[in-house]
């Protein structure tokens, strides 16, 4: 495949994952607690910055996975291990190479390594990109365009629940109900914009 | 006070505390797993799909958890539940299409996705506070756990299959509107929010009435005894 056909499909793939299809707003992956409670912008970014590198480090390991398995009869079995291997390797790389030669870093990323690499929302777009049998370019951009998206996600998620900590809102839905039916909102205003219709 | 008023009390304070520690669940208070509610429960064969596979995937790494409590570090305990929850997921994969063939085409990756749901690595955390950890109260916490997580994917898969494909367990039933877009996250994430809200009215509502009902028969046998106290004297 030619090199400039690879990164434009490296980043219509970007742009597709953090918009169009957006981890939180659209597939609802990667909404755990750490992102709905988040303490401050500052570990939202860390958070996000983490997810993005391990999904962009895993895309190269999952796009050969998907090229061996692509015509294997057990392929839906194989899969699962496989990725969580690719995943695991580079959660153990990142969490022994940063703690070795990057103390400073390490002791900033030590607590929120772990649930951003096992992430619903990681797993999630290397499902897609299998079903869809991408490229290597396509698999790598999807996967960066996934964390950029899912960065941003976490902290429009982090404005909107410190907005309505300050609104007058009814006792029994302060704090997570709101929050819900708040994402909910912003998922039909996020849906209508991109240009979907509501089925009929 | 008497002792069998108290053994009363104690009696329907027990049920009153079970009643509100349901509130106090992690998926209540902190949305563990919520996301695979929201996502999936667009049917009620959904709903058993995936609370069939919350059950097992929950159980076994619960188990796991309290084994290796204390005998690693966090990120690795992380990684060690999670490959286990990926194996035993691919178990019940297979048993779920085994009762449920064409269930794949509903649930699409969320199935392979559950091996990652938040009370895997909750419980992974957990077993880092100091002292012994036993099983017992553990195998409690995740009964409760996976009975609310159940009991929700039923309360919001039943309407939204019923007015979004006018169907219930996949059998056509008559139904008044059919509104395709409750099938679309966003009505996953307007419902759970009202169903959460709900549960804290209803678990506040059931405190209060256990401290006012509390106060009221304390009132009552101090009076009684009171009175009883004064006859004596006089």
């Amino acid at each position: 495949m030619p090199m400039e056909s690879g990164f434009s499909s490296f980043f219509l793939m970007a742009l597709t994952a953090l918009a169009v299809e957006n981890v939180i707003f659209f597939r609802v992956l990667g909404l755990n607690r750490q992102v709905l409670f988040l303490k401050s912008p500052k570990m939202g970014i860390l958070y996000g910055g983490m997810f993005t590198l391990v999904a962009l480090l895993s895309s190269l390991l999952v796009s050969l996975v998907n090229h061996l398995l692509r015509d294997s009869i057990y392929t839906s079995y194989l899969r699962a291990p496989a990725y969580f291997i690719c995943v695991a390797i580079v959660y153990v790389a990142i969490y022994l190479g940063t703690r070795a030669f990057l103390p400073a870093v390490f002791e900033h990323i030590r607590d929120i390594l772990p649930v951003s690499v096992f992430n619903t929302a990681l797993f999630g777009a290397f499902y897609v990109t299998a079903i869809n049998g991408f490229n290597i370019f396509q698999t790598t951009g999807y996967a960066f365009g996934a964390g950029v998206g899912y960065t941003l996600a976490v902290l429009v998620v982090y404005f909107a629940r410190k907005r309505l900590a300050i609104s007058p809102v009814p006792r029994s839905f302060r704090g997570l109900p709101v929050l819900l039916i708040y994402i909910g909102m912003l998922s039909l205003a996020l849906y209508g914009l991109i240009g979907h219709g509501l089925p009929t | 006070m008497r002792l069998s008023t108290i053994r009363k009390y104690r009696k329907n304070s027990k049920v009153r505390q079970g009643i509100l520690s349901v509130g106090r669940n992690p998926i209540i208070l902190l949305g563990v797993s919520l996301p695979f509610v929201i996502a999936t429960a667009t049917s009620l064969r959904n709903a058993a799909a995936m609370s069939l596979e919350y059950v097992v995937i929950n159980f076994v790494t619960a188990v796991l958890s309290v084994l290796i409590a204390g005998k690693a570090p966090f990120w690795v305990r992380a990684a060690i539940n999670v490959g286990a929850a990926t194996v035993v997921m691919m178990l019940t994969r297979a048993l779920i299409t085994w009762m449920m063939p064409d269930i794949s085409n509903y649930l699409g990756t969320y199935i392979y996705l559950m091996a990652l749901n938040g009370m895997v690595l909750l419980q992974s955390e957990e077993a880092v506070r100091p002292g012994p950890v036993k099983l017992w109260p553990v195998m409690k916490g995740v009964v409760i756990n996976v009975a609310v997580f159940a009991v929700m994917m039923l309360i919001v898969s039943l309407p939204r299959e019923y007015l979004g494909n006018g169907t219930l367990w996949g059998r056509a039933i008559p139904a008044p509107v059919k509104l395709s877009g409750v099938q679309l996250p966003f009505f996953g994430f307007i419902s759970v929010g009202f169903l959460l809200a709900f549960v804290r009215f209803t678990t506040k509502k059931i405190q209060a009435f256990g401290i006012v009902d509390g106060a009221r028969k304390a009132a009552n046998e101090r009076a009684r005894y009171t009175a009883i106290h004064v006859e004596i004297d006089e």
